[in-house]
């Protein structure tokens, strides 16, 4: 089992991501508001794979993958971003995410690009 | 980007966001320059702000009983004001950042600030130009609230 965590600052975002993922081999375990919680929440569950926000409130999203990919390299971390120039997407990637989604997404391009993301 | 074009960029992206909710009616009708000191406010706002190339804020405002349609849309059944809250601070900040595709990495957003009723202060700057584009969603009619002045980088 994939453990999953989620971090975005809109709650109804958590439970729809939650609600659309159709990976049985996917668990979440947790979800956060910001790159701090995210953070803190890491150390509970060490997830395999985050989905990131990227517009958040006390650490945002860029900054949170260099954070915790600092605590585990070999997280692989999807962003979920209303942040739809190219530039940002390719910041993201540089600092080691793995997929990048725009705001709004589909259930379909959700799962794709977590099947993606999890090698499958 | 003329003003023309901008507001061009607001109403093509708003109307891909609420034609990809949902299969309800959107007709994104024309923008109209808002009068200083009569900013429209419905029950629920979320202000972006703006910074980098432009500069002022986005805001997204829309009745109660539309609030209530579009968590319904998300598939929640929780409609307390704190979910009609998130769910404009959401909506606004999608709004704002698609603009990005076209605007890019130099129109910078800022997380949404949410309000409930009517805000304290609303103040649409002198150098900015203020529009609002009216929405019609299904049967529900919101705004949104373009206030830009342009900076030189």
């Amino acid at each position: 089992m994939i453990k999953l965590m989620i971090v975005d600052d809109s709650t109804i975002v958590q439970r729809r991501i939650e609600r659309d993922l159709q990976l049985p081999y996917v668990k979440v375990v947790g979800t956060a508001s910001d790159g701090v919680e995210a953070v803190q929440l890491f150390h509970q569950t060490l997830p395999d794979a985050v989905t990131l926000d990227l517009t958040m409130p006390n650490m945002d999203g860029l900054a949170t993958v260099s954070a915790l990919l600092a605590l585990q390299p070999k997280t692989r971390i999807l962003v979920i971003s209303a942040l739809a120039d190219k530039a940002t997407a390719i910041e993201a990637i540089r600092r080691g995410a793995n997929g990048f989604i725009y705001k709004p997404f589909t259930e379909a391009e959700l799962n794709t690009a977590l099947r993606e993301l999890l090698g499958d | 980007m003329t003003k023309e074009s901008l507001l061009k960029l607001f109403v093509d992206n708003t109307t891909h966001y609420f034609k990809h909710l949902s299969r309800e009616s959107v007709e994104v009708q024309v923008p109209y320059l808002i009068a200083h000191h009569e900013p429209v406010i419905f029950d629920y706002t979320g202000i972006i702000g703006i910074s980098g190339a432009y500069k002022g804020y986005v805001y997204l405002t829309a009745p109660s009983k539309m609030m209530r349609f579009l968590l319904q849309t998300q598939g929640e059944q929780d409609y307390s004001e704190p979910h009609c809250l998130d769910i404009i601070g959401e909506i606004a900040n999608v709004l704002a950042g698609n603009v990005r595709r076209e605007l890019g990495a130099e129109f910078m957003i800022s997380v949404p600030l949410r309000i409930a009723g009517q805000p304290d202060k609303l103040l649409l700057t002198d150098k900015s130009w203020s529009f609002a584009i009216p929405i019609r969603y299904s049967l529900f009619i919101a705004a949104l609230v373009v206030s830009l002045e342009e900076c030189v980088m």
